[in-house]
């Protein structure tokens, strides 16, 4: 062997000293990092909640269901019939807004009805934007919820508090089983479904949480609710 | 051109829709909904409306998107939605198909303005629900991008584009002037149909142009039938055949089954003689035919024999009778058959059928007619009615009439309504050449095909699901064809066309109801919608003929000489050609052989040993200097000397789908021998490869002997099929059950029932199944299943969820038995693949079905290898972008973004919004209809919820699978297990029920009743 | 030709027969006039002096192969795997084929650095460095075909067991997730005793490299190895805990691969043999493939007189041995099928001799039972291209083993409705040789750049190793017979 100086001797520079502890942070901070970026990064929340696309019509939630209290149903008809909760018609809006009705019309000059009335005149749809958009392979079918006691809030939020419609939870796969393995949480007397602001009559000595779970339990058995089994089968979304 | 190219993609035409929508025709339409003043024009702004929903609707994925923030949708509801829509839930509107001019009728399933799904109407005394492949098929050929968009000029290769309103000025330049005397050169040549609609325009056509000439031709025709009617009475009928109440069926050369008009309803009929050997009677079926026909292949005395000895053993059978004297020729290998047939007929006097099929000589009609009336059948199983047809020469006799007169330069001008006569016309007339000579051709047509390139004019035609018109049934009872949808290529029907010749407005609707108001007594709105709405009207039938048949001195046509005799029929998946460019039928497996894409010259099993013949071994077949090369099929069952072909295939115009499929047969067919003909066969030393779905019967011996081992010997029971005869059956009632038993060996029980509210079973009766593939297309339907291409169905990757297995038992040079064994997944409680998939995309869900999860599958295809049905399909390719007639080709984009950006988005209309469509690299199969099930229960458990019934249970017949719903003989049932009265639960309890490979423990949930057969005792 | 040509020069005769058995002594291992600076200068010298052309051309080969497989998968991924010849019923074909089959070649390597390396063998150390190499190479490209053969190869992760927000867990009955855990061990534990081994012997070449860079590169990869006699108390330590620790997975990779098979209910693979049987087939094919490589490789650079006859006759003989008990295998699996009963089970095994793909089933007898016995002869294992013949038979052999279990089994099944032949495509074929390409090329550069001997193994079994205390009456003697190549 070849005598050198120390340092050189087996060519194993100062600086390698330090891919230690680089080594150890890169392993360490991935295997922190992964999760992180996966985990939140790209999850169904981070990626649709709080999607709020503007609409070509600017109707106020806050304003009619809010402050004027129309009821869900008065516009979204065929939610407690059919998959689909309707988008209400121009003919709808035309009820109230409609510009040949003289002094009965409301705000019919305003601005931003232009669209809906020009709508109304050549029968074109309005094209408004999907804010609740699920995957084309998940059936979900709003009948099935709105008669079994779920609220609307439990999946859209207070509406009647958006001026412009925004998705508040993830819609994700995993949010949907919390419901369907444990609904007690969200569920609540027929004629409350459309009622954003109900809370739970809780009994006294008992927190809301409390009375929500014990009204759940009955309503389950009220409205024959299925168990997880049955409710977490491939098939109750996917086809 | 492939269907992904943009000049054909439905993009111009929703562009179109566009400018529709904001047309002021259009406006004034929604002007006049509002007050709803006729329920019909309502009626037709809604459904344009819908059509325009069905457009934006359909621009929503449709695809299995990952999970991402997924491209930005819109929602374009109604600006006014008309009473009682809902989105997203179908109505169903009741309509008619004709197939030879006669009428079944229909259900048509409307998606928010989409038409997707065809069904048969219950209503209807000839469709009882059932449906053909046809009918199934058509809703794709709707949707087909290759449809005529326009009026077009010609002749030549490329039509030059035009519009309704330049023909318009051609029928006021060259028509209209030729009202009166000044009519004698114009002629008209129209499909048969039996529309009272069309026979009024017919009669005003001809009262405005007295000269003209009206010929009515349709390749696959009755005109014997009808001449050997007349020759017998003296007038022309048609029998109506009571399948139910014979208990001796003798068909010659006849398929009741599956080519008749009436064939839904025969079938049914035929089917409740056969499943009534539960309780131990059974109707007998004789058939006497040169090559398997659906009918035969259930037969349970069958004879092979060239069909032109058919009328000798007719004859001979009529001797033996006693309906003519005289000796009866030689009957060389025949005896046995005709004696049993004539102790089993004079047994059962007044409660048989004989029945002879359109291509046999009108002489054995009328023989035959003489039969059934000495046997005393005549106003007891079989009713006559009179036949519109009337005293009119046959479709050949005015084909070649029409011809003469072209060729004589006495037409210049000709409306070809429908049709493809430059195709399907005999060959020996030469229409091609004629129609050179006229000066003036029209051509109406849903394609620009071979005729439309040798017209002046080519029109397009509106398809029956877009057009009003009528219809009449086998016996006359009479149906509205009401439109599902507006003509998406502004085509018109052939009642409108004829309409614009007499210079009137081509409104299809106001026609059929003219024709109506006559007949719909006083209320005649309410009476209207009414008929539209059962899609029946009552009391419309063809007045009954009590006669007798005279057959004295009727003489028998020479016998066709020569060693091989040429048998053409129609083809079971294309029939006369008209459905070349339908993918769903080109792939459709041909009953019996199994073949797709392609027609072959089918030759006995022993013929082909002798000229040492191979499946796909090219022939040339010689008719008289016609020629024509085919791939040779060695078929068991076929008569020795019989060479049998399919019409349809060969087109050179058909669309790109079918273009240059397969030979032309009518090459070969002349107006003297339309059915039957001498031909000669020589080995041209070329080979072809066949597609073919099965190729279990035409493998190395050890592969036969294996087969033979599992279905079983002639007439025994195998592994996985059991039969018996009616005998054997009543002596050992178990016989299904007793070998290889239903064995449960598990250590543990599964810890779940599936049982949970529902327990979801079907019941497969293979008594009952003539192997008629509706219930294939149905299910291809319903199920967005794909077309892959002949190249995947060589490499064995047909997507087919629901295929039909045929088991040829016993000697293939002699008449071998057949078994038709329909098999899809029979959703096994104790499911093989469930536990292999690594990622658990199929599963159970809680009321048994074994479901497929395909936004979870990974595409292992572990699934399908452990599965022993091998019932699961793959999406090798993207198949839905996949053009037919090529290559897949790669895509470079976001992978799960494939099918929303190349499936052509016209053909994406067809898709059913209810079922996912796959994508490449995903695993499938059937799911019992799920969407079907959970829409039941969804129904069931709001209206409970609503007080509106007692329990959120799903009823019996609430859930029907689209196979089911298909089936004429109802061999298919479905149902709750749970429900003790439930049908399926009867069928289950059957003695003839079994579970196909029971004995591997996987506890199917289909469960197939077992094959009985009624042979004559000897 | 340089590193040939270094060895001409060496004393005559350069490979020296030292196969014969004298019960007085142990056969020495490494013959010729050796001594630790030749061993070392003969293996270092092939990573320091530029390689030879014929290396060029090899790998110039190879790697173009190597690059058609990436091709070939860019086109798959595109296109779907609908570009192969898989159909329904054969859902699975060349892809499991080859991903078994290269599993299988990945036991040789571990099985020789670890269970002989605890069975204390030591002519192992002549040939277990090439062996691990190429276990973690044949590894690497069984590792592509399961990864691409799924359907959506994007979404393949699922198969792992990570939170997700669909809250579905994987299939823990599966087989193939089974795979997924017992091969990714596998890999890690093989690529760790590979590296550990190596170390020492990347410090003589760190201390014989002359580059700076070289120096740098193979004193980082060497952690700074001094040889202390401590540093030599560890890595002994913590070689033997590997040798440990990979025992066990040599027998339990290819039992679970077998499992894929051995757990569902097809005829044909629904038999309890397999995993024994697999494990037996996987070292018969692994060795043939060890032979494969060695043989040649000692003349190409020159070390017959480190990796000697007798290793080739061992492992020739272990072939044997491992020959036979697949041969008894396939019997077992025959006569099981007949002693069962079973209708489906026996015909196909009937159809696998007279079917569709007799061909294949009689092939593989020939390569996996009739050619291994000719090791009977020992001329047969001493005369180098006998024994690539044999080992080269093997190798087909075994390939058509997975062949002939896979599709074989698949054609025919229960309904005869459902059979189906299945035909490669030119994408398949194209695939299998792509990985032989993509083997080689990773081969050809660790011959270049690594220490393809165990060194620090080797010099332990060298008559020098021993000190004077044991046995010195013999040394002389000993030395002697080493020097005359041991003739007598």
């Amino acid at each position: 062997m070849p005598t050198e100086p120390a340092s050189n001797r087996y060519v194993f520079p100062q600086w390698v000293n330090y891919l230690l502890p680089l080594l150890v942070l890169g392993v360490v901070g991935g295997g922190l990092y992964v999760p992180v970026l996966v985990g939140l990064g790209a999850s169904a929340k981070t990626l649709n909640a709080g999607y709020q696309p503007k609409q070509p019509v600017p109707y106020s939630h806050a304003l009619h269901v809010g402050q004027l209290g129309i009821d869900c149903r008065y516009c979204h008809t065929t939610v407690e019939k059919a998959a689909m909760a309707a988008i209400p018609p121009t003919q709808v809006c035309m009820n109230c807004h409609n510009p040949e009705s003289g002094e009965a019309g409301i705000r019919k000059e305003s601005a931003k009805l232009a669209l809906l009335h020009e709508s109304y005149r050549t029968g074109k749809p309005v094209e408004w934007i999907k804010v609740h958009d699920l995957p084309d392979y998940v059936y979900f079918n709003h009948s099935a919820h709105v008669n079994k006691g779920v609220s609307c809030v439990s999946c859209h939020g207070r509406v009647d508090k958006m001026e412009v419609v925004h998705q508040v939870h993830s819609l994700s796969m995993s949010w949907c089983l919390d419901c369907h393995r444990d609904p007690r949480p969200h569920l609540r007397p027929l004629d409350q479904v459309t009622n954003l602001a109900w809370q739970p009559p809780a009994l006294e000595g008992e927190t809301p949480q409390e009375a929500q779970l014990r009204i759940g339990a009955e309503l389950m058995q009220k409205y024959q609710i299925h168990d997880a089994t049955y409710m977490t089968s491939c098939s109750t979304c996917h086809r | 051109m492939p269907p992904v190219d943009d000049s054909l993609t439905g993009r111009a035409y929703w562009r179109s829709l566009e400018e529709y929508a904001g047309s002021p025709q259009f406006r004034d339409l929604l002007g006049r909904a509002g007050e709803a003043i006729d329920p019909d024009s309502l009626g037709y702004s809604r459904r344009r409306f819908l059509q325009i929903m069905g457009a934006s609707l359909s621009l929503a994925g449709l695809t299995l998107t990952g999970c991402r923030r997924w491209p930005e949708e819109k929602i374009a509801p109604f600006a006014q939605r008309p009473e009682g829509r809902v989105p997203g839930v179908p109505e169903y509107y009741a309509t008619i198909a004709q197939r030879g001019g006669v009428a079944h009728g229909l259900l048509v399933e409307s998606y928010d303005g989409r038409p997707i799904k065809i069904e048969g109407n219950p209503d209807h005394p000839f469709s009882l629900g059932a449906s053909e492949v046809w009918d199934q098929a058509t809703i794709l050929t709707l949707y087909d991008p290759q449809r005529s968009r326009s009026v077009a000029k010609g002749p030549g290769e490329a039509l030059a584009a035009s519009d309704w309103a330049e023909f318009e000025k051609f029928i006021q330049e060259q028509i209209a002037g030729r009202k009166g005397d000044a009519s004698s050169g114009l002629a008209v040549l129209v499909e048969p149909s039996d529309s009272p609609t069309l026979a009024r325009m017919k009669a005003r056509f001809l009262e405005a142009y007295p000269k003209a000439y009206w010929c009515q031709w349709e390749p696959v025709n009755r005109d014997q039938e009808l001449e050997g009617g007349r020759l017998a009475f003296g007038r022309s009928v048609r029998g109506r055949y009571q399948f139910g109440q014979a208990e001796v069926i003798a068909c010659f050369d006849a398929d009741p089954l599956y080519f008749h008009p009436a064939a839904l309803r025969h079938a049914r009929d035929w089917a409740q003689g056969r499943k009534s050997a539960d309780e131990g009677r059974m109707s007998r079926l004789y058939v006497a035919e040169p090559t398997f026909t659906t009918t035969g292949s259930v037969a349970d005395e069958r004879l092979p024999v060239r069909a032109s000895r058919v009328p000798e053993l007719v004859q001979a059978l009529a001797v033996r009778l006693g309906v003519v004297s005289g000796q009866a020729g030689p009957l060389n290998g025949s005896t046995a058959f005709i004696e049993k047939l004539v102790t089993d007929l004079q047994r059962h006097l007044g409660r048989s059928v004989v029945m002879v099929g359109p291509s046999q000589p009108a002489q054995v009609h009328a023989l035959v007619w003489a039969i059934n009336d000495r046997l005393g059948n005549l106003g007891r199983t079989i009713t006559l009615y009179e036949d519109p047809a009337g005293e009119s020469p046959t479709q050949t006799e005015q084909m070649r009439e029409l011809v003469r007169r072209m060729n004589a330069g006495l037409v210049d001008a000709l409306v070809i309504l429908g049709g493809n006569p430059v195709y399907d016309a005999p060959a020996d007339l030469n229409f091609a050449e004629a129609l050179g000579r006229v000066k003036h051709a029209v051509h109406l047509s849903l394609y620009q095909d071979e005729t439309s390139h040798r017209c002046h004019w080519h029109l397009p035609r509106a398809h029956d699901l877009e057009c009003w018109g009528d219809g009449r049934a086998w016996d006359g009872t009479a149906s509205i064809q009401q439109p599902l949808i507006l003509p998406l290529f502004g085509g018109k029907s052939p009642i409108e066309v004829l309409a614009m010749l007499l210079g009137e407005p081509a409104d299809g609707l106001a026609i059929v109801r003219e024709t109506w108001r006559g007949h719909l007594g006083l209320n005649f709105d309410s009476a209207w919608r009414k008929a539209l709405h059962d899609g029946v009207v009552g009391g419309t039938a063809y007045p009954q003929v009590q006669a007798k048949p005279q057959v004295a001195g009727v003489e028998l046509p020479p016998r066709v000489e020569g060693e091989f005799e040429l048998v053409i029929q129609p083809d079971p998946s294309l029939y006369d050609g008209r459905w070349a460019n339908n993918g769903w039928l080109q792939e459709l497996p041909k009953p019996l052989t199994k073949l797709t894409w392609d027609n072959v010259a089918m030759v006995s099993v022993s013929d082909a040993k002798r000229l040492g013949i191979k499946r796909g071994d090219v022939v040339k077949l010689a008719v008289d200097g016609r020629e024509l090369e085919l791939p040779a099929f060695p078929m068991p069952g076929q008569a020795p000397g019989v060479v049998a072909v399919t019409l349809g295939y060969g087109r050179t115009h058909a669309g790109h789908v079918g273009d240059g499929v397969g030979g032309d047969v009518y090459r070969l067919r002349t107006s003297g021998a339309s059915h039957v003909a001498a031909v000669a066969l020589s080995p041209t030393g070329g080979h072809s490869e066949l597609a073919m779905t099965s190729m279990h019967f035409l493998i190395d011996p050890l592969g036969e002997r294996t087969v033979r081992l599992r279905v079983g010997e002639k007439g025994e029971s195998g592994m996985i099929v059991r039969e018996a005869t009616l005998a054997q059956y009543r002596a050992h009632p178990h016989f299904a059950k007793e070998e290889h038993g239903d064995v449960r060996l598990q250590l543990f029980e599964p810890p779940v029932e599936f049982n949970d509210p529902h327990a979801w079973g079907m019941t497969i009766d293979m008594t009952a199944c003539i192997g008629c593939n509706a219930c294939v297309v149905a299910c291809q339907a319903e199920n967005n299943v794909p077309v892959v291409g002949k190249d995947q169905v060589i490499r064995s990757r047909e997507m087919h969820w629901l295929r039909i297995d045929q088991y040829f038992k016993g000697d293939p040079e002699g008449s071998p038995d057949v078994v038709h064994q329909p098999v899809m997944c029979v959703h096994c409680e104790n499911a093989p693949c469930e536990q292999v998939c690594p990622v658990n995309a199929t599963t159970h869900d809680s009321e048994g079905l074994n479901v497929q999860v395909y936004n979870r599958c990974v595409g292992t295809r572990y699934c399908s290898n452990n599965c022993p049905y091998k019932v699961r399909r793959f999406n090798f390719l993207d198949y839905h972008a996949k053009d037919p007639r090529g290559g897949a080709k790669p895509w470079l984009g976001m992978p799960d973004t494939q099918q929303d950006q190349m499936v052509d988005r016209l053909r994406r209309m067809v898709f059913n919004p209810e079922v996912t469509v796959r994508m490449r690299g995903v695993m499938e199969k059937c799911t019992y209809c799920v969407q079907r099930i959970a829409r039941a229960k969804m129904a069931a458990r709001n209206a409970w919820a609503q007080g509106q019934r007692p329990d959120a249970l799903v009823r019996d017949g609430e859930v029907i699978t689209a196979c089911q719903q298909a089936c004429p003989t109802q061999a298919i049932v479905f149902g709750n297990l749970n429900d003790p009265n439930s049908r399926v639960v009867q069928h289950q309890k059957n003695r003839r029920a079994y579970a196909l490979l029971g004995e591997l423990n996987t506890r199917p949930r289909t469960q197939h009743l077992a094959v009985i057969r009624n042979p004559a005792q000897t | 030709m340089a590193t040939l040509g270094t060895i001409q020069h060496e004393a005559p005769p350069v490979d020296i027969d030292n196969t014969h058995d004298d019960p007085r002594h142990r056969a020495p291992l490494v013959t010729g006039d050796n001594d630790f600076a030749s061993v070392t200068t003969k293996v270092a010298q092939l990573a320091q002096r530029p390689p030879a052309l014929w290396w060029w051309v090899a790998l110039a080969i190879a790697s173009s192969l190597a690059g058609l497989l990436l091709a070939l998968i860019g086109y798959l991924l595109t296109t779907g795997v609908g570009v192969w010849g898989t159909n329904i019923p054969n859902g699975w074909a060349f892809p499991i084929v080859n991903f078994v089959f290269w599993i299988g070649i990945g036991h040789a390597g571990t099985l020789i650095s670890a269970i002989l390396f605890l069975f204390r063998q030591d002519w192992r150390t002549g040939i277990n460095r090439f062996a691990e190499a190429m276990t973690i190479f044949a590894v690497m490209c069984a590792g592509i075909f399961p990864a691409i053969h799924v359907g959506r190869p994007w979404l393949a992760y699922w198969l792992f067991p990570i939170p997700n927000q669909m809250a579905m867990w994987p299939e823990f009955r599966s087989p193939l997730l089974w795979d997924v855990f017992a091969v990714s061990t596998y890999a890690t534990v093989s690529l760790l005793f590979w590296y550990v081994g190596m170390i020492p012997d990347l410090a003589t070449l760190r201390d014989r490299a002359k580059s700076r860079l070289g120096q740098i590169a193979y004193g980082v990869l060497s952690l700074g190895w001094t040889g202390s006699m401590r540093q030599w108390h560890r890595f002994e330590k913590a070689y033997l805990l590997l040798a440990a620790i990979a025992t066990p997975l040599v027998l339990s990779v290819h039992s679970v691969v077998s499992f894929d098979f051995a757990v569902s209910q097809l005829p044909g693979w629904h038999t309890t043999i397999f995993p024994p049987y697999f494990v037996a087939g996987a070292i018969y094919g692994g060795f043939a493939m060890v032979l494969t490589l060695a043989v040649p490789a000692r003349y190409l650079f020159g070390l017959q007189q480190i990796i000697t006859k007798r290793h080739i006759d061992n492992m020739c003989k272990i072939m044997l041995a491992t020959g036979l008990i697949v041969a008894y295998a396939y019997g077992i699996e025959y006569f099981i099928a007949w002693y069962s009963g079973h209708h489906y089970e026996q015909s196909l095994f009937v159809h696998r001799l007279f079917g569709p793909y007799a061909w294949a089933g009689w092939l593989l007898l020939t390569c996996n039972v009739a050619a291994p016995q000719l090791y009977w002869i020992k001329w047969c294992r001493s005369n180098p291209v006998m024994v690539m013949i044999v080992a080269t038979f093997a190798n087909v052999g075994m390939w058509l083993e997975r062949f002939v279990i896979v599709v074989g089994s698949l054609n025919r099944d229960f309904l005869p409705s459902s059979w189906g032949m299945f035909y490669p495509t030119w994408v398949d074929i194209g695939m299998l040789i792509g990985s032989f390409g993509m083997f080689l090329t990773l081969f050809l550069l660790f011959c270049k750049f690594l220490p393809v001997v165990a060194l620090a193994e080797v010099k332990t079994v060298m008559p020098q190793a021993h000190a004077p205390a044991d046995h010195g009456d013999l040394r002389a003697t000993l030395g002697d017979e080493v020097r005359s190549g041991g003739r007598h």
